[in-house]
């Protein structure tokens, strides 16, 4: 969080109108910490996720992988480059 | 041969920041642990003082083999030092720089560079041109979209230019490229930015070297050329600092990987091409 208020060009508090303007811009299509674990289908399912699809790719560190290429590479120990 | 004797022995890769991403991808194939290590010298970073401290004998003592990206004119100081401190006899293999300006035909001044060079360091003229207009986002990009579709420029040609610098730097290496390229780059995506490149690319040219480097044996070049592959497979590269190609650029040089919709990484960001071209007009504050 200190990263993004740190990036906040005015800060300005005493207009939090600006203030959330500039925190949305700054925040388009952030994508926060790039280590992501992916979500299994029937989790989605239950929660309703509707962000969810199977072709859903997730990053891990420098690699992108569906969920069914993280359970094959997991189960499989496959090494991977950072 | 013992481990100790094994392991004393390494591929300098002398290259740009693509050099990086080879001694990334040799260091860690399972094949060559232990047997092979592989040692960069960034020749864009590389200064004078550099070969008596960081690039001196001890360092040069365990290469047995030189990968070595070339450049078009005379040999640099720098190119000149390293082919003097090289053991004797050390195989050679030469490959080109892979770059593609035609994917970004508006690549130009930008003022704003001179006093923040790093914000946005892949400039766009037009971009530039429209950073005092005061509009709201949707106009603003639609100005951007018109001014760049009627300035843009033949891409044909930028792209046979590209082609003759690519086939340049091919007659002076050992690592033939250009001709992949010109077949590969409309069906797969080969560069993030003009200099910066996709796991597809730096597959190819890794394989490309391994094939030619006889140091390692037939059979460790077969096994390394498949572990670059799977360690690739779900790699994204470069793609730190990702710049979006212009929907008209990708619609007339026939870019069949190009989804309109996707996001390309800013740092810590994923942006379409609209996201891209506002925050690069207004040189937004970004995280990462």
């Amino acid at each position: 969080m200190d990263r993004i208020i740190f990036n906040l060009p005015g800060f300005a508090v005493d207009d939090p109108d600006a203030l959330a303007a500039e925190l949305d811009f700054l925040l388009d299509g952030y994508a926060g910490e790039r280590n992501e674990l992916p979500v299994h289908k029937r989790v989605a399912e239950h929660f309703k996720l509707s962000w969810w699809s199977p072709d859903l790719k997730y990053r891990w560190e420098n690699n992108l992988r569906t969920y069914r290429q993280h359970v094959l590479d997991t189960a499989r120990w496959a090494r991977w480059l950072p | 041969m013992g481990t100790v004797a094994a392991m004393s022995r390494s591929i300098l890769i002398y290259a740009n920041c693509q050099g990086e991403e080879l001694q990334k991808t040799g260091r860690y194939m399972p094949c060559l642990a232990e047997r092979f290590d592989f040692k960069w010298i960034p020749l864009h970073l590389v200064e004078d003082s550099h070969w008596t401290t960081q690039y001196g004998p001890d360092f040069m003592a365990d290469v047995v083999m030189l990968w070595e990206q070339v450049e078009t004119g005379a040999d640099s100081p720098n190119r000149t030092a390293l082919h003097q401190r090289l053991p004797p006899g050390c195989p050679v293999v030469k490959f080109p720089p892979l770059s593609a300006t035609c994917l970004w035909p508006f690549a130009g001044n930008d003022p704003r560079r001179a006093v923040d060079p790093t914000r946005y360091p892949w400039p766009d003229s037009i971009a530039a041109a429209l950073a005092n207009r005061k509009l709201p986002d949707d106009e603003l990009f639609e100005a951007y979209l018109r001014i760049t579709t009627e300035k843009m420029p033949d891409l044909d040609r930028r792209l046979r230019m590209d082609v003759t610098r690519w086939k340049a730097s091919d007659a002076l290496s050992d690592v033939p490229m250009a001709d992949w390229i010109e077949r590969t780059f409309r069906s797969v995506n080969l560069f993030h930015t003009s200099g910066h490149i996709t796991a597809p690319a730096i597959a190819h040219l890794m394989k490309q070297l391994l094939s030619r480097s006889a140091v390692l044996g037939g059979s460790l070049i077969g096994a390394a050329s498949r572990e670059t592959d799977a360690l690739l497979a779900r790699h994204c590269g470069q793609d730190y600092e990702s710049v979006p190609i212009h929907p008209v650029v990708a619609e007339r040089l026939d870019l069949r990987f190009y989804d309109p919709d996707a996001t390309y990484r800013w740092h810590d960001h994923d942006w379409t091409f609209r996201q891209y071209i506002l925050h690069y007009i207004r040189w937004s504050d970004y995280i990462g």
